[in-house]
């Protein structure tokens, strides 16, 4: 396995991994793509190119993780990123699962009520995941944006960070997929519709790596940034 | 047994030993990560586990302690040279049949498994299976000790031993395993703490 670089064709890197597509789009980078190399597409989205391939590389190769370079990038990339991540959590994944898992229970089969206790936990899961997404995306993110600016008083919004716990708060949605997955593929007796059963997984093996690779960005790049520059200003202010 | 939790970095300079290399270890059915020079390593010091990393006989030299010491810290790591000049039972040597390179590799893969023989027996003991059943009742650790007259402590080593056997960590991951294994019925647990 080698890293992708700015000469690789777009088209290739798809060849080599389909989910790269998704990745791709969330940097408005859509299909299309002829024979475009990264370098030509970064150009043509104005995107920085340092900052695609490392969101490419880290998540196509999930030993890869050069935090020396992140620490380089702008804040408003990685959280614009991590929005459009969000994005396609909610308008494809979450869907795209609710679906398939409601046709396996709709399909008549004996094991209907340990299905249901599933639903139950991925229900509970949406809804604390769904609450966790907009607590970022209203609260979070903006005041990270709002500290970013030069002339922001960090004593001003030193309150509402200091409320706020950074650390590690993803993992635990990282938990409750994986003991999905494994309760899905180690542990439930075997269901009938044997295709339906297999899409849900295919659905919930995607989930699980994207938002794994999600929580490496948010848990080891954004937070731990966002700490530094808010230490670095306090200690200005002083 | 291969032990397919190994990560192999190929360090190579030349695309054509990479490149054959990565089709060998594909056989053995294991992946290989491509370092093509030693700065682009500092991406990946996060790895932990069993790394084998296969270079040059001059760069195990110059770099090899460096490696060890300075970039990883929750790994155990061998190194497998490989040399142009120099045939032995150990390194790669460039002109090494394909067997002959799937024997040294596989020798070296085979010596992690020695050092960290793991528990493979995954059946969770009688005390275990009680704890479990508490947990999936509701009860927390505090109340989990009083009732099987343990400590604490040992409350919450059994649930870390149960977590490690059954790969699920989540309490109502481990009330669902409960579930599908007869530990307990449906009718008595609360489905409102499913979350």
């Amino acid at each position: 396995m080698s890293n992708f670089t700015a000469k690789n064709k777009i088209i290739d890197i798809i060849e080599h991994d389909s989910n790269m597509l998704f990745v791709i789009n969330r940097f408005g980078i859509k299909l299309g793509f002829g024979d475009i190399t990264v370098q030509e597409a970064c150009i043509k989205y104005d995107v920085d190119i340092h900052f695609f391939l490392a969101i490419l590389n880290v998540y196509h190769n999930d030993k890869y993780f050069p935090e020396k370079k992140f620490e380089e990038f702008k804040i408003s990339d990685i959280i614009n990123y991590l929005v459009e991540t969000h994005q396609f959590y909610k308008t494809y994944i979450m869907p795209e699962i609710d679906r398939l898992f409601s046709f396996l229970i709709n399909t008549n089969n004996p094991q209907q009520n340990i299905l249901k206790l599933l639903e139950k936990i991925f229900i509970n899961f949406k809804t604390e995941f769904n609450e966790h997404i907009e607590h970022e995306e209203s609260i979070i993110f903006p005041l990270i944006l709002e500290l970013t600016e030069k002339e922001c008083n960090p004593n001003h919004i030193q309150q509402k960070i200091a409320e706020l716990n950074f650390t590690n708060i993803h993992s635990q949605f990282d938990d409750k997929i994986i003991d999905i997955k494994n309760i899905l593929i180690k542990y439930l007796p075997p269901i009938s519709d044997t295709n339906s059963c297999n899409a849900f997984a295919i659905a919930i093996f995607k989930f699980e790596k994207d938002l794994k690779d999600h929580s490496r960005i948010e848990d080891l790049i954004l937070y731990p940034r966002v700490n530094q520059l808010f230490n670095s200003s306090a200690h200005v202010e002083q | 047994m291969l032990n397919n939790k190994t990560t192999i970095f190929i360090f190579s300079p030349s695309e054509i030993i990479y490149k054959g290399l990565y089709v060998i270890i594909l056989e053995l059915g294991l992946d290989a990560i491509h370092i093509a020079n030693i700065d682009e390593f500092n991406g990946y010091t996060k790895t932990d586990g069993s790394i084998l990393i296969i270079l040059p006989t001059h760069w195990h030299k110059e770099f090899g302690s460096h490696i060890e010491s300075n970039l990883f810290h929750s790994a155990t790591i061998k190194f497998i040279d490989y040399s142009y000049n120099l045939t032995s039972d150990e390194n790669l040597y460039i002109e090494d049949s394909t067997s002959e390179i799937i024997d040294k590799l596989q020798l070296k893969i085979s010596a992690f498994s020695n050092q960290t023989s793991h528990n493979i027996i995954q059946e969770l003991t009688s005390r275990e299976i009680d704890v479990l059943k508490l947990i999936a009742l509701g009860y927390t650790i505090k109340e989990i000790a009083n009732e099987l007259f343990i400590s604490s402590h040992t409350a919450i080593s059994h649930r870390k031993n149960i977590s490690e056997k059954t790969g699920i960590k989540t309490i109502s991951g481990l009330t669902m395993y409960a579930v599908i294994k007869e530990i307990i019925e449906i009718k008595d647990i609360n489905t409102d703490n499913l979350k």
